[in-house]
């Protein structure tokens, strides 16, 4: 009980500190929703003058961005459903099934892990300009519809399946696909949530790759699209048009936390497992 | 049809098939996976080694053979020492702040405290924004008049610096964007690391007379190492490939203050166009990165984790 109320004080520097972590957003909504004038001439925009909307009217109108939304939503939603349909089948093989060559697969599979795409974008880049691919949507999805990490991910959750269930489905003569599908899939259906989550976090907010392999507003997603919106501006910046579009772009994810934040988080933690 | 079927009951056929069968089927799963991996991972690892041995600009429709020149005129050049320089003081500020303020927070929420999930939600909530949009907001904040950062300081009668126009300034303040956006993953490991302590030991510990803080040093800490190591790694691995942040915030300047490793081969590559001085910083890129990634691999088997 003395134990219990000692740790009482911990809420005053947690507070303080939750606050001082929370004050980029809370910056992001006052400028978002605010009028330009009250973020000049040093004031501390800490609330706003009134709550306007004309702000995200303005910047909606000034940039495509209901084909950036579209954009962004398409190539994430594809990235994650190829990932994981590829990443499952592959998994499924190496756990499961016995094949000649299976070590080798494994190391590929581990070596491809260790290698950034930082260092690889140019050969991938000249890749898909060779095929005529750039400002296309192939060239935004195909280089991520497979994932060594994905594939990691997957083998490490399947291999937490009983065999012997496996086993007494093989020997009353179900397929491999059958199996995966009845039994494998529904027993790590958190595991594959939580790598699609993660995955859906990591490709929406993805600028590096659609920097690279797109050049026209028709192909752009929305971090990209935000980035154009800063160079526009350069000289004289309106950060209130700036906030409604950086506040049009992170709420999908904001909502996307909201709903799958248990996921996210046993994904982060998982990862902890590992060491 | 019915020949099919009846040939399908021909039972030496039927198992030829199945072998058959259970020969493919192994292959025929892993095969979209492997094609692509096979494209964009394994066989541009080759290619970018290829290229880093030739000059080639674009235009000419063939790279041509360079030799060691590439490499030679690489480690002789003050600019790409100066981006690793940069992409070591980034590593090592984010890593130097993250995993103690990660590991002290955790520790914390640990504790039996009450609204302890809540703590954990608002700490983590920075790791959902793309990077472009926290980096953009961090621009904001950092304005040089009117940022609420130089305003807060200008009420303290100190003159805040244009921070991202400023050499001295700009590496701290992607810095900051940086510790921001991951912090809570990082407290998350650590959590997941306190959460797997052994409850039996530090009991031990205390029976035989030891204080808290020698049972911290003596039983905790031990049993963390395997996570601290992990969450040190993955630290220096994630800002080593930063991009987004700086692209949005500085474009690598002012100057080249905020030049890393990474940013310095998408200015080579994608700027002048210098694909074989790109490819061999690119080659030391990936040797950098494995080299910690095998002292990772080494540390875990020495301290005991699963280095799978």
């Amino acid at each position: 009980m003395r134990k219990r109320r000692s740790l009482w004080v911990w809420h005053l520097p947690l507070a303080l500190f939750a606050l001082f972590m929370l004050v980029p957003l809370w910056w992001m909504v006052v400028a978002a929703f605010d009028p330009m004038r009250a973020l000049l001439g040093g004031h501390l925009a800490l609330w706003p003058v009134q709550w306007n909307l004309s702000n995200f009217e303005a910047a909606w109108k000034s940039q495509p961005f209901g084909r950036y939304y579209f954009n962004s939503i398409a190539t994430t939603t594809a990235i994650v459903t190829l990932q994981i349909a590829t990443s499952t089948l592959a998994a499924y093989a190496l756990v499961f099934l016995p094949f000649r060559g299976k070590r080798a697969v494994w190391a590929l599979v581990l070596l491809a892990m260790m290698i950034p795409i930082q260092a690889i974008f140019i050969p991938d880049y000249l890749i898909l300009s060779q095929l005529n691919w750039i400002n296309t949507y192939q060239a935004l999805i195909l280089p991520f519809a497979a994932s060594a990490f994905g594939i990691f991910w997957l083998h490490q959750a399947f291999r937490n399946v009983p065999r012997a269930l496996v086993e007494a489905m093989v020997i009353d003569g179900a397929s491999p696909w059958s199996v995966l599908w009845h039994l494998v899939l529904p027993n790590t259906r958190p595991a594959i949530m939580t790598l699609a989550v993660l995955n859906t976090v990591f490709h929406y907010g993805y600028l590096f790759w659609p920097l690279l392999v797109t050049n026209t507003a028709a192909f752009r997603v929305l971090p990209l699209g935000l980035s154009y919106f800063v160079a526009q501006q350069s000289g004289f910046m309106q950060w209130n048009l700036m906030m409604a579009a950086v506040l049009m772009t992170v709420a999908p994810m904001m909502a996307l936390f909201g709903l799958a934040q248990r996921y996210l988080r046993a994904g982060v933690m998982h990862y902890g497992l590992r060491g | 049809m019915q020949a099919i079927s009846e040939t399908m009951d021909h039972a030496g056929i039927r198992s030829r098939r199945t072998r058959r069968a259970i020969l493919w089927t192994p292959w025929l799963m892993l095969f979209p996976a492997l094609a692509g991996i096979s494209v964009f991972v394994l066989f541009p690892t080759l290619a970018v080694i290829g290229l880093s041995f030739t000059h080639w600009n674009l235009l000419s429709p063939h790279p041509a053979w360079n030799g060691m020149r590439n490499y030679q005129s690489l480690l002789s050049s003050p600019d790409f020492w100066t981006a690793l320089l940069h992409t070591g003081i980034y590593a090592l500020s984010v890593a130097g702040v993250i995993l103690p303020a990660g590991f002290g927070i955790a520790w914390v929420l640990n504790q039996p405290l009450k609204a302890r999930n809540a703590y954990r939600m608002i700490f983590f909530l920075p790791y959902v924004m793309p990077l472009a949009a926290s980096g953009i907001v961090f621009s904001g904040l950092l304005a040089p008049s009117g940022g609420l950062v130089n305003v807060l300081l200008g009420r303290l009668h100190v003159a805040g610096p244009d921070w991202l126009g400023s050499v001295h300034w700009a590496l701290v303040s992607v810095i900051a964007v940086t510790i921001w956006e991951y912090l809570g993953f990082y407290m998350l490991l650590f959590l997941s690391g306190l959460q797997q302590l052994n409850p039996a030991l530090a009991e031990a510990a205390s029976m035989d007379g030891a204080g808290s803080w020698q049972r911290f040093w003596a039983v905790i800490f031990p049993q963390l190492i395997p996570t601290a190591v992990f969450a040190g790694v993955m630290v220096v691995i994630q800002t080593f490939q930063a991009f987004d942040q700086i692209y949005v915030m500085t474009a690598g300047g002012p100057v080249t203050a905020t030049t890393t490793l990474v940013y310095y081969i998408y200015e080579q590559g994608f700027q002048f166009f210098d694909i074989g001085r790109a490819s061999a910083a690119s080659v030391l890129f990936v040797l950098l990165v494995g080299a910690i990634t095998l002292i990772q691999w080494r540390g875990m088997r020495r301290w005991g984790g699963d280095p799978s």
